[in-house]
C-alpha cells in the first residue's frame, strides 16, 4: 500500500480559486476527503460517504464532525485542529478510528491541511481506510507469535545450522536443554554408546534421501537424555543446500519405562525361576492346571507320586493322571471334584485328611491324599488352579491313634466315675445301713456333682471330636416334630414342675434326610436351654417349617433372655451368660458352642434374637437338601437328661 | 422273692464296678456268677449253673471283645437265647446299633444309668 500522495500547495492554490474545480477534483478521488471548520461538514466527496456507509453528499452537509470520531480519536483529532488553527501547518499522517453510520467503528489513514474553502477558514482532512490492512497486520502478528509459541514453549527441540557448522536458528527448548544460542559453532555431547549410530545416520544426509532419523543420548543439562531426533536438509530456492535442520523428540521417559519394563521382565524371570525352585523342592506335589484341566506344570513330588515325568504329563487332564475315588473306591463324580470346583465356582477347595479321597497310584493300591485345589484369578475370570496335595498316610495313622486314645480316655474318665456314682448309688440306697440327716444330703450332693461330671466329659468328648473333625454323619430319613416331641417327653418332668406352656407349631416338610443323633443334639439343646432358663408358668415354642431352600427350627421361650453386652458371646466355647449362671450354677457352657459348630459343619446357620428379662428365640437352619453323609471315626454323643432333677 | 432265685452272669474287668454290680443284683434277689473276661465268662456258661441273662460290659481287656462274645454266644444254640444287657461306656449309637443288631436286648451307659433302673428293667424284663 502507498502513502497517500497529497495534492501541492500550488495545486490547492489554484483550487481555492474554484471551487467547482477542487470539488471536480476530489469528487472522483480514491480517498476521502472531507472539508470541514473543525466542527461542522462543509464538503465531503463520493469516497468520503461511501467509507461512512453513508447515501449522498447532501446529507452530511452541515452535519457535526463529531458522531464520525471514534471516542478514542476524539482527543487526538481536537489536539490536532487547535494545532493547525494556530500553526497553520498541515498535520502528519495520522492512524486513527472514525465510525461508520451504522456506528461501526473503521481504522482510517489521516492527514489534515487547513485551508480556506468558500472565504472562510477550514480544514481539508483526506482519509482512507485501513481495517483490512490493520487486520491482516494483526492475524500477521497473532500467527508469529502464535508459531514461535508452539516452538518455544513445545518441548520438540529445534534447530538449523549452516555448512560452515553455525547455529542459525533454535527455539527456546533447544536453547534450554543444550544452553547454545545462535551464531554459535553447533557442538553437543553425544553418549559415546550412540556416536557410531550418530555417525552413520548423519552420513545419510550427504546423500539421498537426505534425511535420517535416530535415537541418541546427549547430555541436557548435566544428565544423559533420549532424543529422537529427525535430521533433513534446507535448501534455497535454486535447490542448494543452505542448512541443516534438526527436530528432536524427548523420548527419555519412554526410554527410561522400556528399560524399567526390562529389568521388571528379568526380575519377574528371576522370581519365576525361584518359586519354581521353591515348588520343586517342597514335600508336597504341586500341579498347576490351565483352565481346561491340562498340566502346565508339576512339581517333581509330583511327578514321583503320578509316577511319571513332566515331559510325559505336561499338556494332559490333570484328573485322569490322579483319578480321585472314595474310600470304597468309587469314582468321585465330577461336580465333586476338586478342581472342576475350583475352575467352575472360582473357590477353594480342600479335602482333609479325614475325610480323604484317594487316589489310584497307577501300578499301585489306592493311597489316601489331602488335597487342595486354588483357582488362579486374574481379574474376576478364572484362568487356571493350583493343586497342592500330599500322601497323608502318616497322618492317617496318627489320627487313628487320636480316636483311639479319645475314646481310651473315654473310657478311663467314665469308669472311676461310673464306680463313684454306683457306689453312692448303693449307699443312699441304705446298703451300708440307713443313711439320714446332713450325711444324705452330703452324698446326694456328691452324687448329682458326680453325675454332672459325667455329662461334661461327654461333653468335652463332643467338643474334641468335633474339633478334630471327626464326627460322623449319617443321614436317614428322620421326622424332626417325632425327634422334638420325644425331647419334650424327656423334659416332661421339669416343664410340668414348672407350669410351662409349650406350643407347637409343626409345618411341612414333615421328613428330612439328617442324622437324627446330630439332629437330637441339636434340638435338645435348644430345648434344654429354654427349659431351663425360663421362670415358672413361662411358654416355650417349638416351630418347624420351612424357609426358602432351607428347613427352619425355632425355639423360643419367654426365659431369662440374654443381655445385649452377652450376645456376641453365646456361641463362644465355655461362656455362661451372667443371668444364667445365677439360675443355672452348674452348667459348662458348651452347649450352644457344640450346636453351632455342628449347625455349621452341616451346612447351616444359627442365630438368635433376644431381650433380657422377655426371652429369647433361637434359630437354625438346615438345607432342605439334607445332610451330606460323612465318614467318621466317632459319633457324638447325646447328654442323657436326668428328667428328675 | 421269687422261689427260684435268677442267676444273671455279669462280665465286668474293673473289680469295684463288678463288685457294686454284685451287691445290686443279691440284694434285688438275683443270684450272680461273675466274670472279668470273655473267657471266664465261657468257662461259666459252660459249667452251670445257668445263667438266665448276662450283663455285659463293652471294654473288656482288648479290642472289642464284648462285640465278638455277643456274636459267639447268638451263634450257638446253647446260649443264643440268653438275653444280652449291654452296659457300657461305650457311648454313641454306632456301638448300641452293633450290639443290638448282633441280638443284645438292652444297651446302657454306665455313668448315665442308675443301678437301680437297669435292675428294674431286668426284673421287668425276666418277669416276660
Amino acid at each position: 500500500m502507498g502513502k497517500i500522495k497529497l495534492p501541492s500547495p500550488a495545486q490547492i492554490k489554484e483550487l481555492q480559486e474554484s471551487q467547482e474545480r477542487y470539488e471536480k477534483f476530489f469528487q472522483a478521488a480514491l480517498f476521502g476527503v472531507v472539508i470541514h471548520d473543525g466542527k461542522r461538514i462543509i464538503f465531503g466527496n463520493q469516497e468520503a460517504v461511501r467509507l461512512v456507509g453513508g447515501k449522498s453528499q447532501k446529507e452530511f452537509i452541515g452535519k457535526s464532525i463529531l458522531p464520525f470520531i471514534h471516542p478514542e480519536s476524539r482527543v487526538a483529532v481536537a489536539k490536532r485542529i487547535l494545532k493547525m488553527m494556530v500553526t497553520g501547518k498541515t498535520a502528519p499522517l495520522f492512524k486513527e478510528k472514525f465510525v461508520r453510520v451504522n456506528g461501526e467503528p473503521f481504522n482510517v489513514e489521516v492527514t489534515s491541511t487547513p485551508i480556506h474553502y468558500q472565504g472562510k477558514s477550514a480544514f481539508q482532512t483526506i482519509f482512507r481506510d485501513i481495517n483490512t490492512q490493520v487486520k491482516e497486520e494483526e492475524e500477521l502478528r497473532q500467527e508469529r507469535q502464535r508459531l514461535s509459541g508452539i516452538l518455544n514453549t513445545q518441548n520438540t527441540l529445534v534447530v538449523r545450522v549452516d555448512l560452515k557448522n553455525k547455529i542459525t536458528y533454535m527455539n527456546a527448548a533447544y536453547k534450554r536443554a543444550y544452553g547454545l544460542k545462535v551464531g554459535d559453532t553447533f557442538w553437543v555431547k553425544v553418549h559415546p554408546d550412540d556416536a557410531k549410530a550418530t555417525e552413520e545416520a548423519l552420513a545419510k544426509l550427504q546423500n539421498p534421501p537426505f534425511k535420517c532419523a535416530l535415537e541418541q543420548r546427549s547430555e541436557v543439562r548435566g544428565k544423559w537424555r533420549w532424543v529422537w531426533w529427525e535430521d533433513s536438509v534446507i535448501r534455497d530456492s535454486q535447490g542448494k543446500i543452505i542448512e541443516i535442520q534438526g527436530v528432536g523428540f524427548d523420548i527419555d521417559a519412554r526410554k527410561k519405562a522400556e528399560e524399567e519394563l526390562m529389568k521388571a521382565k528379568i526380575r519377574a524371570e528371576e522370581t519365576a525361576a525361584q518359586e519354581e525352585a521353591l515348588l520343586e523342592s517342597i514335600g508336597e506335589g504341586v500341579v498347576s492346571i490351565d483352565v481346561e484341566g491340562r498340566i502346565i506344570f508339576i512339581n517333581k513330588v509330583a511327578q514321583r507320586v503320578i509316577g511319571k515325568s513332566a515331559w510325559e504329563i505336561a499338556g494332559q487332564p490333570f484328573e485322569r493322571l490322579l483319578p480321585l475315588v472314595d474310600e470304597n473306591g468309587q469314582h468321585i463324580p465330577k461336580e465333586r471334584m476338586p478342581l472342576q470346583v475350583a475352575l467352575e465356582k472360582g473357590e477353594t477347595v480342600a479335602v482333609s485328611s479325614i475325610s480323604t479321597p484317594y487316589y489310584f497310584k497307577p501300578d499301585s493300591e489306592a493311597m489316601p491324599i489331602a488335597l487342595t485345589a486354588t483357582p488362579v484369578k486374574l481379574g474376576k475370570d478364572t484362568i487356571g488352579a493350583i493343586v497342592v496335595f500330599r500322601d497323608v498316610r502318616m497322618e492317617k495313622k496318627v489320627d487313628r491313634a487320636k480316636t483311639e486314645f479319645v475314646s481310651l480316655a473315654s473310657h478311663q474318665l467314665l469308669t472311676p466315675l461310673s464306680a463313684i456314682k454306683w457306689y453312692l448309688e448303693l449307699i443312699l440306697a441304705g446298703d451300708t445301713g440307713e443313711v439320714k440327716g446332713r450325711l444324705k444330703d452330703y452324698l446326694e450332693t456328691v452324687y448329682k456333682s458326680t453325675s454332672r461330671m459325667g455329662n461334661l466329659v461327654n461333653a468335652l468328648l463332643n467338643v474334641s471330636r468335633l474339633e478334630m473333625g471327626t464326627f460322623a454323619v449319617n443321614p436317614e430319613n428322620t421326622e424332626i416334630s417325632a425327634l422334638a416331641d420325644t425331647i419334650l417327653e424327656d423334659f416332661a418332668a421339669n416343664i410340668s414342675g414348672k407350669r410351662l406352656t409349650v406350643k407347637k407349631d409343626y409345618r411341612p416338610p414333615r421328613r428330612l434326610k439328617v442324622d437324627p443323633n446330630l439332629m437330637h443334639i441339636i434340638l435338645q439343646n435348644l430345648i434344654s436351654n429354654a427349659v431351663k432358663y425360663t421362670p415358672e408358668n413361662g411358654e416355650i415354642t417349638v416351630s418347624l417349617s420351612k424357609k426358602g431352600e432351607d428347613f427352619l427350627i425355632q425355639v423360643s421361650d419367654t426365659g431369662l433372655g440374654i443381655s445385649q453386652e452377652d450376645q456376641p458371646e453365646v456361641f463362644t466355647k465355655l461362656f455362661r451368660g451372667k443371668n444364667i449362671q445365677e439360675a443355672d450354677p452348674e452348667g459348662v457352657g458348651l452347649g450352644l458352642y457344640i450346636v453351632k459348630s455342628m449347625v455349621e459343619r452341616l451346612g447351616g446357620k444359627i442365630w438368635f434374637t433376644s431381650t433380657e428379662g422377655k426371652g429369647t428365640t433361637f434359630f437354625v437352619t438346615i438345607p432342605l437338601t439334607g445332610m451330606v453323609k460323612r465318614e467318621g471315626s466317632r459319633t457324638l454323643i447325646a447328654r442323657k437328661e436326668n428328667a428328675k432333677k | 422273692m421269687p422261689k427260684s432265685k435268677k442267676t444273671i452272669l455279669v462280665i465286668e474287668d474293673e473289680l469295684p464296678l463288678l463288685e457294686a454290680i454284685q451287691r445290686k443284683l443279691e440284694s434285688a434277689g438275683f443270684a450272680v456268677l461273675t466274670a472279668q473276661n470273655t473267657e471266664a465268662a465261657m468257662a461259666k456258661l459252660q459249667r452251670g449253673p445257668k445263667a438266665d441273662l448276662i450283663w455285659l460290659d463293652h471294654y473288656i481287656f482288648g479290642k472289642e471283645p464284648g462285640l465278638l462274645f455277643v456274636a459267639e454266644l447268638k451263634n450257638d444254640p446253647r446260649w443264643s437265647r440268653i438275653p444280652i444287657f449291654v452296659v457300657s461306656n461305650a457311648s454313641g449309637p454306632e456301638k448300641r446299633q452293633a450290639y443290638m443288631s448282633l441280638g443284645a436286648d438292652k444297651y446302657y451307659t454306665k455313668v448315665d444309668s442308675k443301678l437301680e433302673d437297669i435292675c428294674q428293667d431286668i426284673e421287668e424284663f425276666l418277669a416276660k
